[in-house]
């Protein structure tokens, strides 16, 4: 045991490089000559990460692909051995680093745990102790006896996930293995997560599911290009990685419009959005509660012939969708080579981060001609303490007493 | 080595599991199962003894044809036993990327438990050679003693081999094309077929056999299964008559081949030295190449 045992995994300066050989003669030639040639091209797949977890601590580490996330996981697993830095384990660590690795299809539910329990250093008569537990985790019914190549990846998943928790283990490592499943598992996984974090178990989770990583995590890194953008609570983290996800969307888009769109060069489509204060016209990206706001979104339709529909859908950034609006349900169509539709709406919401998509429709709504996901982004500030999504302005009627 | 044993011993059930599962594995979904652990050795014995023994009628110095018959297939059953193991382990990392690329576990146990499984498909056999013996030629084994640690020497021998080629597999993969000949050419210079005069080899492949060390363990499997003590008289007879100088055994009957036992443990260490080191050196790779 380390002198600091309330630290569960520290990690200084690690970092990994990969050496790339265009082709396998390479390493040879660089073999004989001693040093003399060099035939690879270096590529460092995580640079200079430290963090330090303490016990108990969930930390998400969320990023693009290719960012680097599982090449770090792989280095405080001790899977791969870093180039730089060292990583400090304290305590027994489990990992699930792919789902169904280790997992030999032609064996049964049951010889795989075993197997990979084994693989994980944990021993058989831990394993037989706790089976019920794991068995009644899985909820895989008969198909625990049956082999593992006719399940499903949500079962994968599901016998995946309940051997990491047998391994009863003081450092949990997850890389973006519940991404399958269903809903029902998924909240099950997470409920579990959380209840072993309370009794101390140490957490560290890859993630795609931004809100996921909130719902687990207390700190996040968002690392890009192998190195660490951003450290902190994970819901700022997270906010600013959504924001710059964001931005990249809008970014394209803006790019789009200004070249003139490849599909769209002669068909209907969307160029840009802005978001007012309602009867203004400068741009705005934050808001009060119980603003009005004009959604102006753009469009053009070079060859002028037909009418057409636009409509939007605002989400908020947990993907909770807080409403949607048509022009067809208004009455209203739209024809000519292009301009602005503007559409006025009371922002009823609580606060939060928000974004909006754009549709152009075919004069029948049946068709989508041209579609913008994540096209804008807005903030919404509240100063009251309800929590929602809908700013419901209630009434408290009575007092004191009954009826 | 001793770390190689302590993780051995950490990794105790892994280990188990791992050689448990491949001896699964191989005979899983077929109609007889685990029976052909030993049918299949039973069914060779029985084509080699009908080929040399009735077919051919082969003649030995020593013996009938059926002693030729057995005396063969003893050499063959190490010989499948170490062949089939260094042509799969050879690949042993390669083929299990998966897991070294998701768990931190000693890679070590890899070549171990494969060895571990040919060392019981090839105490099967021996035992098939032993009943055989019994009931074709009527003598039992003698100094079964040797035969555990003959069997463990020629593990740690094979173990070897795997630790050097599968680590050097990993970055050059054409090793995996090499193995199958190269252990074909092996085949040939081991003493499996020629073992009396009746075979007696040409002067060149007499010094490759004697520098081979799979001629001293087969003699020293013989020496434990096949010859009786005149039959062993009657080898020495003719070796020291000018016959073959590679008719192993050459040990007096009653003797411990004490010589043959120290060449090959030496043979064995050196190996397991080698490629172990080679292996430790090359393995922080393997989760970034494999």
């Amino acid at each position: 045991m380390k002198p600091d045992d309330r630290i569960a995994v520290r990690a200084e300066g690690l970092g990994k490089r990969y050496k790339i050989y265009s082709d396998s003669s390479g390493r040879l030639v660089e073999f004989f000559s001693f040093g003399q040639a060099k035939r690879h091209t270096e590529k460092w797949a995580v640079q200079d990460v430290s963090f330090e977890l303490p016990r108990g601590s969930a930390l998400g580490v969320v990023g693009a692909n290719g960012a680097g996330k599982s090449s770090l996981l792989k280095l405080v697993t001790g899977v791969a051995v870093p180039t730089t830095g060292r990583v400090e384990i304290n305590g027994r660590l489990s990992s699930l680093l792919e789902l169904g690795a280790g997992f030999h299809p032609e064996f049964s539910g049951r010889d795989n745990v075993f197997m990979n329990a084994a693989l994980m250093g944990v021993s058989k008569a831990e394993v037989r102790d706790r089976f019920d537990d794991i068995a009644a985790f899985a909820d895989l019914g008969d198909a625990m006896d049956q082999p593992v190549r006719i399940y499903s990846s949500g079962m994968s998943m599901r016998l995946g996930f309940a051997v990491a928790m047998v391994a009863d283990p003081d450092i949990l490592v997850l890389d973006e293995v519940l991404a399958v499943g269903d809903h029902a598992f998924q909240q099950k996984c997470i409920e579990r997560l959380n209840e072993i974090q309370q009794s101390g178990t140490t957490i560290l989770f890859v993630s795609h599911a931004i809100s996921q990583v909130r719902r687990i995590c207390d700190r996040c890194l968002w690392i890009h290009g192998g190195r660490v953008v951003m450290a902190g609570d994970s819901t700022s983290v997270t906010d600013e990685y959504s924001n710059y996800f964001h931005a990249r969307a809008v970014g394209r888009a803006a790019r789009l419009a200004a070249t003139g769109h490849a599909v769209s060069a002669t068909a209907a489509h969307l160029t840009n959005v802005k978001l007012c204060p309602a009867g203004k016209t400068e741009e705005v990206d934050s808001f009060r509660s119980g603003d009005h706001v004009d959604f102006h979104l753009g469009f053009r339709n070079p060859t002028g012939e037909g009418k057409f529909h636009l409509g939007l859908i605002v989400n908020r950034s947990d993907e909770v969708q807080v409403f949607t609006s048509r022009s067809l349900d208004a009455g209203m169509s739209y024809e000519g080579e292009g301009g602005y539709a503007v559409v006025r709406v009371p922002l009823r919401v609580s606060g939060g981060e928000f974004y909006v998509s754009g549709f152009l429709l075919d004069e029948s709504c049946d068709h989508i001609l041209d579609q913008r996901q994540a096209w804008a982004r807005f903030r919404v500030d509240h100063d009251g303490d309800d929590l929602g999504v809908f700013l419901a302005e209630t009434e408290w009627i009575t007092s004191q007493g009954a009826s | 080595m001793i770390a190689l044993a302590r993780q051995c011993v950490r990794f105790r059930e892994l280990l188990v599991s791992l050689t448990r599962r491949e001896l699964n594995a191989r005979y899983r979904g077929s109609v007889l199962g685990k029976s052909w652990l030993v049918l299949q050795p039973l069914a060779f014995l029985g084509i080699y003894y009908v080929v040399f023994s009735q077919l051919f009628e082969t003649k030995t110095s020593v013996g009938s044809p059926s002693t030729f018959a057995l005396a063969m297939f003893c050499g063959l059953v190490p010989w499948i036993g170490h062949a089939e193991t260094v042509q799969r382990g050879s690949n042993c990392v390669l083929e299990h990327g998966g897991l070294i690329k998701k768990f931190a576990f000693p890679t070590e146990i890899l070549p171990v438990y494969m060895t571990l499984v040919s060392m019981i498909n090839s105490a099967v056999g021996f035992l098939m050679v032993a009943v055989a013996v019994g009931y074709f030629e009527g003598h039992g084994p003698r100094m079964l003693w040797m035969f555990p640690i003959a069997l463990v020497l020629q593990g740690l021998f094979t173990m070897g081999i795997v630790y050097l080629l599968s680590a050097i597999t990993v970055y050059v993969r054409d090793i995996t094309q090499m193995v199958p000949m190269l252990m074909v050419f092996w085949f040939f210079m081991s003493p499996i077929f020629m073992f009396a005069k009746s075979t007696a080899p040409p002067p060149l492949l007499q010094t490759i056999l004697k520098y081979n060390p799979m001629t001293y363990i087969i003699s020293i499997y013989r020496e434990i299964f096949i010859w009786t003590p005149e039959q062993l008289h009657a080898l020495r007879a003719e070796i020291e008559g000018g016959g073959s100088s590679i008719a192993l055994p050459v040990t007096e009957p009653g003797n411990v081949p004490w010589f043959e036992l120290g060449v090959f443990a030496g043979c064995a260490f050196t190996c397991l030295f080698i490629g172990l080191a080679v292996f430790r050196k090359l393995k922080p790779g393997f989760a970034d190449e494999a």
